[in-house]
């Protein structure tokens, strides 16, 4: 298994990348940069995180919404020239609130799952055209993504809990002799100290995932019923959407998720909250 | 030497050996700024090339020079640029705004109707972002209560050719890209004078003229300066060819032959007398003393390249060490 920390680019440039040394000193695989609209642009942060490490793999996530394919090769080939083949992509359709503020509006776009499949033919294309080679992997969660996966070299799925990974692996089509990936990435909150205030944002961090997820999928798991019915999020939906566990119960369910065949799990916000989360996260993978 | 300061051009289009020699070395050639030019879809990303060159110099400038509001949503050009701004606590980042090569945008489809509006409209969005400012616009720039973590500004220079964007500069924005024809330079800066004019400045407005320069070395170099040269004829507005008594009819041939058949076979239509147009070119000296006659008229800045010179290296090399 593979691991991974999302950081989040809403700081200054300056302390993510000081997360992102942090992560690679302490043997992380790999970190990843969602380019969000409210975020710092991703290659820039990626650049100079890039610039002050050596080894660490650095995944960006891309909404073809937002950016062209050529915009986005572009920006692997600047990264990959500079500082060598250890960038991945994963293409997402990216979160509708936040495209809708810079003027996107997701739900007056028809065909987003055939959208993303083309971007990724397209990139392929254009990248292998200028030599270059990355994973490009795919944002997934609802049955419409969960179908197009096989299209990609890995599909990171937005919920955590077991048995909707084990529905979402048996929902991926499979295509004989091509292998496909499977990655979890989830907002985590793993600790050695409990601090109630990153705890919060974790469970924030979970409700944001739901609330974009679509009605379809939260019918498939009975989720939708209760959520109309509730003023809030009940915690066991948020539970299947966020890891959010001591530090010394993560290995119990990393083995869980290992067996059903997830190969690479990205921590993602508020694990990088603070150095010290980083610190706590590590030492429970040790 | 001067007053005046020497900048290095390059473009998204430059190889990867051009860009690591250069990061290395300008600090120590003393270059003042490296200006980044975005030829739209080409091998790199503008900004993240802008990193690049912020992140392994020390002391030059980086400025993008220029990039088109019309290509990307105006949310990504103010939150690349405020990670840009980032990477430097000597605030070293300059944003170069314009509307694009008007061959380019014609190719992608898009019309840049209304160009006045457009660069003010992005600028203004674009430094209230920059304050952190919660956004709404309608129109080309459609935002709905966008904000992003910011607290600072950046200055935006124009590139602009024709008049009212020149004009436009000197009224709103912190500098000016010229570019065009020499014999254009002159009425160029009195354009963005009469912007100038009764505005009141918190701190000095810069000129940059960047026109595509060549040194001829043994008689040699005035061929590689085709395409580029090319490319200023094609998109440079018949308004201003015409001011500067350039034959409007070998202009729309290239023109055309751009749109049709791109850059390499319209280049086959420039003559000596449109590099002589569009260019500044001869030996160390003499180029050096072109861009020092150029101080009279209130330019700041130039910019070398490219096209350089038939080597590139040892061009940039010669001018950055005659220039101190």
């Amino acid at each position: 298994m593979k691991y991974g920390l999302h950081l989040n680019a809403d700081s200054k440039i300056d302390q993510i990348v000081q997360k992102g040394v942090e992560a690679e000193r302490l043997g992380l695989d790999s970190i990843w940069i969602c380019d969000m609209p409210s975020q710092r642009y991703g290659p820039v942060v990626a650049s100079a995180i890039a610039s002050k490490t050596k080894r660490i793999q650095i995944g960006l996530g891309f909404s073809p919404l937002l950016h062209t394919d050529q915009q986005i090769v572009s920006a692997f080939y600047s990264l990959i020239k500079a500082y060598g083949d250890r960038f991945e992509l994963c293409i997402v359709a990216g979160d509708k609130n936040q495209l809708k503020k810079v003027g996107i509006l997701r739900e007056s776009l028809k065909g987003i799952p055939e959208l993303l499949v083309q971007a990724k033919a397209e990139i392929l294309r254009r990248s292998e055209e200028q030599g270059l080679s990355f994973k490009i992997g795919l944002g997934a969660q609802g049955p419409e993504m969960l179908k197009i996966a096989s299209s990609f070299d890995c599909v990171h799925l937005n919920f955590c809990s077991p048995r909707i990974i084990e529905w979402a692996i048996n929902k991926i089509r499979r295509i004989e002799g091509r292998k496909i990936q499977i990655g979890i990435f989830a907002p985590s909150y793993i600790y050695t100290v409990y601090n109630h205030e990153i705890h919060q944002l974790s469970h924030l961090s979970s409700s944001a995932v739901i609330l974009g997820t679509s009605n379809r999928f939260l019918k498939t798991f009975g989720f939708y019923e209760e959520l109309i019915g509730s003023n809030k999020i009940p915690q066991n939906i948020i539970d299947e959407f966020s890891i959010s566990t001591p530090s010394q119960k993560l290995k119990d369910y990393l083995s869980r998720i290992e067996s059903l065949g997830v190969e690479n799990i990205v921590f993602s916000y508020p694990q990088d909250y603070s150095i010290d989360t980083i610190r706590d996260l590590a030492k429970s993978l040790r | 030497m001067s007053k005046l300061n020497l900048s290095i051009g390059i473009t998204t289009s430059a190889s990867f050996e051009k860009v690591n020699w250069l990061a290395s070395l300008s600090d120590e050639m003393n270059v003042y700024r490296i200006w980044v030019g975005e030829d739209i879809d080409s091998l790199n990303d503008v900004f993240t090339l802008a990193s690049i060159f912020l992140l392994r110099t020390k002391s030059t400038k980086v400025g993008i020079g220029i990039t088109s509001p019309l290509i990307r949503n105006i949310s990504t050009i103010g939150r690349a640029s405020a990670g840009l701004r980032e990477l430097d606590y000597k605030e070293r980042f300059t944003l170069g705004l314009g509307i694009g090569g008007l061959q380019d945008l014609a190719k992608k489809g898009l019309v840049a109707d209304k160009p006045i509006q457009i660069l003010k409209d992005a600028t203004d969005l674009l430094r209230k972002i920059w304050l952190g400012e919660k956004v709404i616009s309608s129109g080309r720039f459609n935002l709905n209560d966008y904000s992003a973590k910011c607290d600072f500004n950046i200055p935006i220079y124009f590139g602009a050719r024709g008049p009212k964007l020149l004009e436009l500069a000197g009224e709103m924005a912190d500098g000016v890209i010229i570019s065009g024809p020499r014999s254009y330079i002159e009425k160029a800066t009195s354009m963005v004078r009469e912007g100038l004019k009764g505005r009141e400045l918190d701190k000095s407005f810069t000129t940059v003229v960047w026109v595509p320069t060549i040194l001829i070395k043994d008689g040699k170099g005035m061929e590689i300066a085709k395409e580029v040269v090319a490319i200023v004829i094609a998109d440079t507005p018949k308004r201003v060819l015409e001011l500067c008594k350039i034959n409007e009819e070998k202009a729309q041939k290239v023109r055309n032959a751009v749109l049709k058949f791109g850059i390499r076979e319209a280049s086959e239509l420039v003559d000596e007398e449109f590099i002589k147009d569009v260019s500044i070119f001869g030996n160390v000296q003499e180029i050096c003393e072109e861009f020092l006659s150029l101080e009279k008229h209130g330019v700041n800045e130039v910019v070398f390249g490219p096209p350089y010179g038939l080597n590139w290296k040892d061009s940039i090399e010669s001018m950055a060490r005659e220039w101190r």
